[in-house]
């Protein structure tokens, strides 16, 4: 009698060479960034491009914050779009769920290691914030509900709903079965957990929807709240925070869910469709945000103060040009090709990719455009207008975190399912 | 019993959340002055984070702790015990 040997689903536990050396690569880029950052700690931050802003001409924050506020935005994707595939119990959209949530999960990690390094003491500064935050402050929000309880939140949610899977591979063979054990917590998949489990995973999502809005709305008030910086001070930063975070999080989904598609050969699980639901949501989003942009821009020319058309300027026709129109092009032309797939009802894979990426770009220049002309050209103070041009320590550090993210996604794949285990891949 | 525990859990996790950011830490207001700046307990802002947590955690307590099972096979009661039969003897 031949032996029925059994593989957990989607390549879990298996290794081939290609996932070895791509390892071995974010290894070595990883541990790049840590060296970079060890060098910024041995030195000091002189060792970066950042500078105190007026007197010595430069800015204080500078990409650390930029990414910082980027990878925030990221994680917006993940969690939101569980939680509507749940709320709206959207069958097809499952697979997609567990790389969202696990999308949100590393980059909210990723966007606590990038504010770390723009501290002189790390440690001092994270320790001072559980003591002493006021809750007065953006940063009181930022700190507690961004990265305490929306991250908590999604663990928990992440958790929860790899259980029923969890408990599935522990039924196979395997070095891991204790871990699997251990995550299914005695879960049997009987009716009565089933429906136990859909009532509490509905009502997490409800909670952690409006959790989420304020977490991004209050990372936005970090900048909207501040009254004497031309550029900042404005009550659109925390929606357009909200609706930025959704267009680079979907995008960067996108992106994910086609790459694991491709890796996996799951186009029957992955069809289009799926692709199609996202891009018809990253398109209203991007429609969302041209409209503030629109409205934004309208706000900075019509009758400005002195400061603000400095700052404008500097933007719309000066040194940030380039960037400006950068970001507003990637945005316009990623809607463009949603939009005209969208009328013409066909769509392209490749297109929508494209889209996802398209607005990554938009996604990141806008957050340098957000975080560094205020500071050097903004000053309300008789300063000459500063510089800041990032060193080799903080593009170091920053793509180490890329590919601490990409390892971190990498290995979990090899551990546990990145979908959801369907009835013919169960096993007997 | 799970119910009880998970929504004494959420409870007292909206509770603490609430009095450590209303009561225990800095106040709210215009800071006119240095009791403005600084916590009322040191390390409120830790306890609002336990609470936020605490009310996720119920969720996980009321999914994890297993439903209380009805015994199979009751005990008579005196009532049921028939006549002449002698009275089940406690285990401890």
């Amino acid at each position: 009698m031949a032996a029925r040997v059994e593989r957990l689903p989607y390549g879990i536990g298996r290794f081939s060479a290609g996932w070895i050396v791509l390892i071995v690569v974010l290894l070595a880029i990883v541990a790049w960034g840590i060296f970079a950052y060890s060098r910024q700690f041995v030195e000091g931050l002189i060792v970066t491009g950042m500078r105190d802003i007026g007197t010595m001409g430069g800015s204080t924050w500078g990409l650390y914050i930029t990414f910082d506020v980027y990878f925030v935005g990221v994680s917006f994707a993940g969690i939101t779009t569980a939680a509507v595939i749940r709320l709206l119990n959207l069958e097809s959209m499952k697979p997609v769920a567990r790389m969202a949530e696990l999308l949100t999960i590393i980059s909210l990690i990723l966007a606590g290691f990038s504010v770390l390094p723009d501290l002189g003491q790390p440690i001092r500064g994270i320790v001072n914030l559980f003591l002493y935050a006021r809750p007065q402050s953006p940063f009181y929000g930022t700190f507690t509900l961004v990265v305490a309880g929306y991250l908590f939140a999604s663990l928990v949610y992440f958790y929860l709903e790899g259980r029923r899977d969890a408990a599935i591979v522990a039924r196979m063979p395997s070095r891991l079965q204790w871990f699997y054990r251990l995550w299914a917590a005695g879960y049997r998949d009987t009716p009565a957990e089933r429906q136990r489990h859909d009532m509490v995973s509905f009502l997490l999502a409800i909670g952690i929807l409006p959790l989420l809005v304020t977490a991004h709305s209050t990372l936005g008030f970090v900048f909207g709240l501040q009254v004497g910086r031309p550029g900042w001070f404005s009550a659109l930063q925390a929606p357009g925070f909200v609706v930025m975070a959704g267009i680079s999080g979907i995008g960067l989904l996108i992106a994910i869910v086609a790459v694991i598609r491709a890796l996996l050969g799951e186009q029957q699980r992955l069809p289009l469709p799926v692709f199609r639901w996202l891009g018809n949501l990253l398109m209203m989003l991007i429609a969302i945000y041209l409209y503030f942009l629109m409205v934004d821009w309208l706000t900075a020319t019509y009758q400005p103060q002195e400061h603000e058309v400095k700052l404008t300027s500097a933007i719309l026709t000066g040194e940030f040009a380039w960037m400006y129109w950068s970001s507003v092009l990637s945005l316009a032309g990623a809607f463009l090709v949603l939009f005209v797939q969208f009328v013409v009802r066909r769509h392209s894979l490749a297109l929508i990719v494209l889209s996802g990426l398209l607005v990554q770009v938009a996604a990141v220049l806008k957050r340098v455009l957000l975080v560094v002309p205020s500071q050097v050209q903004g000053t309300l103070l008789p300063y000459t207008p500063g510089t800041y041009s990032p060193s080799w320590v903080e593009y170091s550090v920053i793509v180490g975190l890329f590919a601490l993210g990409t390892l971190l996604y990498v290995l979990f794949m090899k551990v546990f399912p990145i979908m959801e285990v369907h009835e013919s891949e169960q096993g007997g | 019993m799970r119910g009880m525990i998970a929504l004494l859990m959420l409870l007292g996790g909206i509770a603490l959340a609430a009095v450590s950011y209303f009561a225990l830490a800095a106040p709210l207001g215009p800071p006119i002055g240095p009791e403005y700046s600084n916590p009322r307990l040191l390390g409120a802002p830790a306890l609002f984070i336990l609470g936020i947590m605490l009310i996720f955690l119920s969720a996980v307590a009321y999914e994890l702790i297993p439903e209380a099972q009805p015994s199979a096979h009751p005990a008579p009661t005196p009532r049921e015990v028939p006549p002449g039969a002698t009275r089940p003897a406690a285990h401890g």
